[in-house]
């Protein structure tokens, strides 16, 4: 047991304290500080912080029983969470987390006696293009096989520190296969921006002679905002996180919002198994989302933006800092930007381990430092959001295309795409392709042009747009992706002609289960009892009985579950049934209903307990 | 017209649902108009003697004979339906499910206060109890699930009637909020 004397403990609890501030919105940034420091939140710590942040306990243990990251109990000095993705589980991930499991002498989800090491699954951790991956005190390891597990093992037993483990271990490809014409050349830091203070009227060097910010210059500023707001209208930009809501009408209803203190807040939790070009786009790309972000301030007058990134990719902090000093710099954040009376700055804030986070009203309660538990939908975020102002909610690559769009022109936006779905989108290929990777097509682009591109012109399904999104089968190859066709976020995990596609759908129907929030009955139960069901097929025996069972509770789940976890948690079984029946009627052994367990197992224990072995102390499998 | 034919019984339950069932008072005249009970407590006929059209189910399922007695319903009963909280859910039985049954029996039966002679009872004339409490549909196919604890006198009544009519038997809503 690692002893804390009460003084060592109070020192670390300070440092999260002064790193992070002592605002209630710092208490999930200083938890996940002091999980890593200590491995766990020791109840001591949750009663010092408390007095310390001002909120009661029970507030705190809150978040350290919601997010899958923080833990109450003694985690190893070495925490391992395998990323348990279908993609990481068709290379091999639960063979080589087994053998990690055994040359480190420790059992799945628990902790050496000796506290060195814990190992863990987790939901997908955004490597899916380079799996099996896994975070090693959340960092992540990609590329896994059993060399490297072998290593990996070695390491923890010989207690290495992580900073001497050989680099290559944490590299992370971007995999950019294919670009087109926003991200092939990306518009120049500050380019998004001048065009956008420009539209004021005045030319940049008029901005920098003199910074007295008189009424006429804000004015001008206000001008600038609301032209830029008319290239965002005239791109037809749609929403890149998943529902495709137009953003100029979220910008505008935040612009003229009757607060001033109003803020623009981006969405890079990436929990979409699958999905990973959003930390791509953070990688090689950064200064063109904090640009997309800083003209989103201009246009809707906010003056703090804040980049909720989940922690899965809380390795990119360093650079993500490096990025935003540098833009304070060369004077594209903080006040006067760019010499104008525009004042903008943003922040990074973490998530710790929670998909259901990257659904919007529960992560400004995430960013708000309480569980990321989704709120009634009304009043809106833009009218009501973070710390209840006006707030303006986009995905990474909303803001990316849209710094595209200011610098040059919504009508050029326009130009590329279809007429519901402008400009280009960004796809996450993995699974059975032979070049797995970030791919940018103009949207509606068809599903054949993409398969040819990364090498799976065989493949047998297609899972777009993650698990909450469609399963498609051959027939569906000549659709397009686009609002108008085929919608989603642009995760496609490829099947090739051998795979069992039931595989997939129970990862899926567990990961549903896993990331329920809990909050609202239908999906809280209806993801474990679809679990269940798909169980109950893989004992082989289910039938018709339980398939209409499942589409009932499906249909029961899309009706009345408060958000979109739940109401697309079914999707991948309503989607298997109808395009691949073959992988549910193959695992049906019997027309009649049969119970999901063995009756005679049910009555060993009190067989046991009374040693009776008369013909009535067992029950026949069917009556 | 030839009447309907129900059968009726009770496993892990405590007759509140049939108690219910008879509170439907004077309308039990009409009842008897429209169907003839074949097993019931109520007539105290212990097997189904020929296939009935409806079975009404109270209780959770605890033990083998409730095992075999629920599976005779299901062979006999064209339409099967679950009565009641416990037959639904588990109800107030399944509250056991959250402690081992050796620590149940064992509480009960060997560390309970004032127990001579402390044995866990062996007779096979007792049923052997499940290790878990279950609701009705996890051990057959159940067609309807008539919800409260019990189900109210007019429940009964709105669902027996409009079911042998042929029609739908969903319940209104005053019929199943009980706040
Ligand atoms: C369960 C759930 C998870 C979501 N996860 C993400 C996510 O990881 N990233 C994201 O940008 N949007 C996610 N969304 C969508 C957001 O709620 C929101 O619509 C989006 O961030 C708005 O930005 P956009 O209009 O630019 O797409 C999720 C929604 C739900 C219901
Ligand atoms: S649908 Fe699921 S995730 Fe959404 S609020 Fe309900 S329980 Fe939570
Ligand atoms: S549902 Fe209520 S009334 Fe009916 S058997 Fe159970 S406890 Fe008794």
């Amino acid at each position: 047991m690692i002893q804390l004397a009460g003084t060592a403990l109070v020192g670390i609890l300070e440092e999260a304290l002064d790193r992070h501030g002592k605002s209630p919105q710092a208490a999930l940034q200083v938890l996940m500080s002091v999980q890593r420091a200590l491995h766990h939140v020791p109840d001591e710590a949750v009663e010092y912080l408390s007095s310390r942040l001002s909120l009661p306990p029970v507030r705190l243990r809150g978040l350290v029983s919601f997010y899958s990251f923080l833990s109450r109990t003694p985690q190893g000095e070495y925490v391992v969470h395998l990323s348990d993705n279908i993609t990481d589980q068709m290379r091999g991930s639960r063979k080589l987390g087994d053998a990690l499991c055994e040359r480190l002498g420790v059992r799945l989800g628990e902790t050496r006696s000796d506290l060195r090491t814990s190992v863990h699954r987790t939901s997908c951790i955004g490597m899916a293009d380079q799996g099996p991956a896994a975070l090693v005190n959340y960092r992540p390891v990609t590329r896994l096989d059993d060399q490297r597990v072998g290593l990996i093992a070695d390491l923890i037993n010989a207690r290495v520190r992580l900073e001497e483990w050989p680099p290559e271990f944490f590299r992370v490809e971007s995999n950019i296969r294919r670009s087109d014409v926003i991200f092939r050349k990306p518009i120049e830091p500050g380019a998004a921006l001048r065009a956008s203070l420009d539209r004021g009227g005045k030319n940049l060097e008029a901005w920098e002679e003199d910074l007295a910010p008189t009424d006429a210059r804000r004015h001008q500023l206000e001008r600038g905002g609301a032209e830029t707001l008319k290239e965002i209208y005239r791109a037809e930009l749609r929403g890149r996180g998943g529902a495709g809501f137009h953003a100029g009408i979220k910008w505008q209803s935040v612009r003229e919002a009757a607060r001033d203190d109003r803020y623009v807040l981006c969405n890079a939790d990436e929990g979409e198994p699958g999905a990973f070009k959003d930390r791509v786009l953070l990688t090689d790309f950064a200064d063109m989302v904090f640009e997309g972000m800083t003209v989103c301030g201009h246009v809707v007058g906010a003056r703090k933006g804040i980049v909720y990134v989940r922690q899965e990719y809380a390795y990119l902090h360093d650079h993500l800092q490096g990025v935003l000093e540098r833009r304070r710099a060369r004077g594209l954040l903080g006040t006067n930007i760019l010499g104008s009376p525009l004042d903008f700055d943003i922040e990074l804030h973490f998530g710790a381990g929670a998909y259901i986070c990257g659904m919007e009203t529960a992560m400004i309660k995430s960013i708000e430092g309480r569980r990321g538990i989704p709120r009634r939908r009304w009043p809106l975020p833009v009218h009501q959001g973070y710390l209840k102002a006006p707030t303006v909610v986009n995905n990474v690559e909303t803001f990316a295309c849209a710094a595209a769009i200011s610098a040059r022109g919504g009508a050029w936006f326009a130009g590329i795409g279809t007429p519901q779905s402008t400009g280009t989108r960004l796809f996450c290929l993995s699974g059975d392709c032979e070049r797995p990777g970030t791919y940018e097509y103009p949207m509606g682009v068809t599903i054949r042009e993409i398969l040819r591109d990364c090498g799976a012109l065989d493949a047998q399904g297609i899972q777009v747009g993650g698990p909450s999104g469609a399963l498609i089968n051959r027939g569906d190859f000549d659709r397009a992706v686009c609002f108008e066709d085929l919608p989603g976020v642009g995760a496609m995990m490829v099947f090739g002609p051998k795979r069992d596609l039931f595989d997939a759908i129970t990862n899926f129907a567990l990961f549903f289960q896993h990331e329920s929030c809990g909050l609202c009955t239908p999906c809280r139960v209806g993801t474990t009892l679809l679990a269940n069901y798909v169980k109950k097929f893989e004992r082989g025996v289910g039938s018709p009985v339980d398939i209409a069972e499942v589409k009932h509770i499906s249909s029961l789940m899309k009706n009345m579950a408060h958000c979109g976890l739940g109401q697309s948690a079914s999707n991948h079984l309503m989607d298997s049934l109808q395009k691949f029946p073959h992988i549910w009627e193959s695992r049906m052994k019997t027309q009649e209903f049969v119970p999901a367990f063995d009756l005679d197992w049910a009555l060993e224990e009190a067989r046991s307990l009374t040693g009776r072995t008369d013909p009535a102390a067992h029950l026949p499998a069917r009556p | 017209m030839t009447k309907a034919t129900v059968a009726t019984c009770s496993l892990a339950g405590c007759f509140g649902c049939h108690m219910s069932l008879l509170d439907i008072d004077e309308k039990l005249l009409d009842l008897l108009q429209l169907v003839e009970f074949d097993r019931s407590p109520i007539n105290d006929i212990k097997h189904i003697s020929r296939p009935v059209d409806v079975g009404l189910v109270e209780g959770g399922v605890c033990n083998a004979e409730n095992v075999h007695v629920l599976q005779e319903f299901r062979r006999m009963c064209k339409v099967l339906v679950a009565v009641g909280e416990c037959a639904n859910t588990g109800g107030v039985p399944s509250m056991r499910n959250g402690v081992s049954l050796k620590r149940c029996l064992e509480q009960s039966f060997i560390r309970g206060l004032g127990i001579e002679g402390a044995q866990i009872p062996d007779d096979p004339e007792l049923p052997l109890l499940l290790n878990r409490v279950r609701p009705l549909h996890h051990i057959v196919k159940v067609d309807y699930f008539l919800p409260g604890c019990p189900p109210s006198a007019d429940a009964f009544w709105r669902f027996l009637t409009e079911l042998l009519a042929g029609r739908d038997p969903a319940l209104p809503r005053e019929l199943i909020r009980f706040d």
